[in-house]
């Protein structure tokens, strides 16, 4: 019997094993399904707060003193609102109740003001320790702020002066950012949750096949039939490949449909998520799968148990989602080195793919050579493991 | 046929086997008799090829399992004294799996189950998954998954390990019936009526030495005792 028949089936078997094993099947569902859950949650969480880009609704006290004004108001999109006898008496409590997000107050005096040329006031109550009302008070001060510089420009020039010499300064700001680059620290996530899916989809299964097999005590009647370590080792191993690529494909299968479901472009933010990135995605996340069965499989061989093996790679599953959680921090800038270290590399890469640029060759022969070089030394040292006296010196 | 001569084992300064060596013959059952940690459980694992030997050597068929291990565990069965069996799988498909690993084509290996089945009585599990079986059950499973390349060389651990009469009656058939078949089983067992019911050779290990070989009669005529749990005492006890 060749070596690959007998490769295949064990992996046959460690595959049947693991669709029947409830707890592999929900570890390998948790992380596609976690991941699009949460992006989709933060970003209704921050859509909802964003929807105050709607009209303005203000209920204004006063309006009988400044008609020019309410004109103004009116003109930009403002709805004014009746205000009640209450908001009248006392607006204070009204917004403290949070009746009221603000409410404008247009002093009485503010005829006579304007008349004679001064500082007419008008005041905003609102309660600016709420991030929403933050939003509406800021547009309800600039579009004041815009009424406030026409009427100068207007009265300057009525005496003969230029406009100018109120703006000693003139602010343009020229704002690069694109749509798809403030949607940054959300590609980040999006890396991210990639990377555990690859490192958590089969973690169970690899602990199963081998400390779980060995605390079963189906080991050692299994290493008496004669197939090499080698077979052993890979038929172990592309089972936990399988899981992990279905995991991946999952995840981004998830991220997609999310993705299409929520209101981005209200957000401003443009996600490139089409078919050609999916596949993209998935191309540079299998060396990390193929790299981080190998790694749980042999971690999960030298643990004494079953519990000590989870401990193990619950741990170490915190490493590769530093990349991750550091970088939609703090956005990093993309590097070659990057590529070298896993999960960092395939964090880079999938932000720019997502991002719309172009990954460059060297990235791809980069990351995936590392990767395959790193299986490689895993998959030797547990061949070496399996084939060596080291599981049964202790039992003695 | 399985030969051991002169094996040795060390594991760090713990010298578990010293100097072990007999030879356990085609058509006969050999017993291994010896208290715990006498060494027994390191000999058989060298039989295996799981650990190599020190010094001295194994051969099974002429093959040495330290060297060349898949030629012989292809004609060795092995019941070692874990023998766990995939929960989540049916008791076909824990059997089958070995089958297969053995080389055998499906084919094959469904027409050695047939054969086992009724060998073994398993008609009302085969079919069930192994979580939730009894002890006996197990033991049926894991006995079938042992033999099903029907190997010339088979090694029992304490094949009737807390096994219930029935069970154990059946076990011990097979046994007899290998045997006749003409195979070299090798047999590790603490119960004395079964080793001497059983054995046409036994071999006492104590301290990692063997301390006498022969058949029963043989440790009752030398120890001057009627039974063999008395002679088996008498013999360890002069080490």
């Amino acid at each position: 019997m060749s070596i690959w028949t007998l490769v295949k089936v064990i992996a046959h078997k460690e595959l049947l094993d693991g669709f029947r094993d409830r707890r592999a099947l929900l570890s390998a569902l948790t992380f596609p399904l976690l991941g699009p859950l949460m992006i989709t949650v933060m970003l209704s969480v921050i859509s909802s707060e964003e929807e105050i880009e709607g009209p303005l609704e203000v209920p204004i006290v006063g309006v009988e003193h400044a008609p020019n004004l309410l004109r103004f108001l009116k003109e930009q999109g403002v709805v004014v609102e009746e205000p009640t006898t209450e908001m009248r008496e006392n607006p204070h409590e009204v917004v403290r109740r949070g009746d009221e997000a603000m409410i404008l107050e247009i002093t009485a005096d503010f005829g006579e003001a304007f008349q004679e040329g001064k500082s007419a006031k008008v005041i905003v109550v609102a309660d600016e320790s709420k991030r929403s009302t933050q939003v509406a008070t800021s547009r309800l001060k600039s579009i004041l702020g815009a009424y406030n510089s026409r009427v100068s420009t207007l009265r300057l020039l009525a005496r003969g002066v230029s406009p100018q010499v109120m703006n000693p300064l003139y602010v343009h700001t020229e704002d690069l950012a694109t749509p798809q680059t403030r949607a940054s620290n959300i590609l980040e996530m999006i890396g991210m949750f990639l990377i555990m899916a690859a490192f958590g989809c089969n973690m169970y299964i690899a602990i199963d096949a081998t400390a779980g097999e060995r605390e079963r005590g189906s080991l050692e009647p299994l290493l008496l039939q004669p197939v090499s370590p080698l077979a052993l080792v890979l038929g172990k191993w592309l089972s936990t490949v399988v899981f992990g690529i279905l995991g991946g494909l999952l995840t981004l299968l998830c991220l997609t449909v999310a993705m299409h479901q929520l209101p981005l472009e209200n957000l401003g933010l443009r996600l490139v998520l089409g078919t050609n990135e999916v596949v993209q995605m998935l191309l540079l996340s299998i060396p990390l799968i193929l790299f981080a069965g190998s790694a749980q499989l042999l971690l999960a061989t030298v643990a004494k148990s079953f519990k000590e093996a989870q401990t193990y790679l619950s741990t170490t599953m915190l490493l590769p989602m530093l990349p991750g959680l550091f970088a939609s921090m703090k956005p990093m800038e993309p590097s070659l080195w990057m590529s070298a270290v896993p999960a960092l590399g395939q964090q880079v890469m999938t932000s720019m793919v997502l991002r719309g640029e172009e990954v460059s060759s060297a990235y791809w022969v980069v990351s995936t050579g590392v990767s395959i070089a790193l299986t490689t030394i895993c998959l030797v040292i547990m061949v070496r493991v399996l084939g060596s006296e080291y599981l049964f010196r202790k039992g003695g | 046929m399985i030969q051991v001569e002169n094996v040795a084992k060390s594991f760090g300064s713990v010298q578990a086997v010293q100097s072990v060596s007999f030879t356990a013959l085609d058509g006969q059952i050999t017993g291994l008799l010896g208290p715990n940690g006498a060494g027994k459980s390191t000999t058989i694992r060298m039989m295996y090829g799981l650990l190599r030997p020190d010094s001295g050597m194994v051969s099974v068929d002429g093959f040495d399992p330290s060297t060349q291990t898949l030629e012989a565990r292809r004609c060795l069965g092995a019941l070692p004294d874990a023998y766990g069996l995939y929960p989540r799988l049916s008791a076909k498909e824990n059997i089958t799996y070995f089958a297969r690993l053995q080389g055998m084509s499906l084919q094959q290996a469904n027409k050695r189950i047939d054969e086992l089945n009724e060998l073994l009585d398993m008609e009302e599990i085969l079919s069930r998954r192994v979580d939730g079986f009894s002890q006996g059950q197990r033991m049926k499973v894991s006995i079938a998954r042992a033999i099903v390349h029907d190997p010339k060389n088979v090694i029992l651990d304490e094949p009737t390990n807390g096994l219930d009469v029935m069970t154990t009656r059946a076990m011990r058939i097979l046994i007899r019936r290998m045997k006749d078949a003409g195979c070299c089983v090798i047999l590790s067992s603490h119960i004395m009526q079964e080793v001497s019911a059983l054995c046409d050779e036994i071999v006492v290990i104590a301290s990692g030495k063997v301390v006498a070989t022969g058949n029963v009669d043989d440790f009752c005529a030398r120890t001057g005792e009627t039974d063999l749990e008395e002679a088996f005492v008498k013999l360890v006890c002069e080490t």
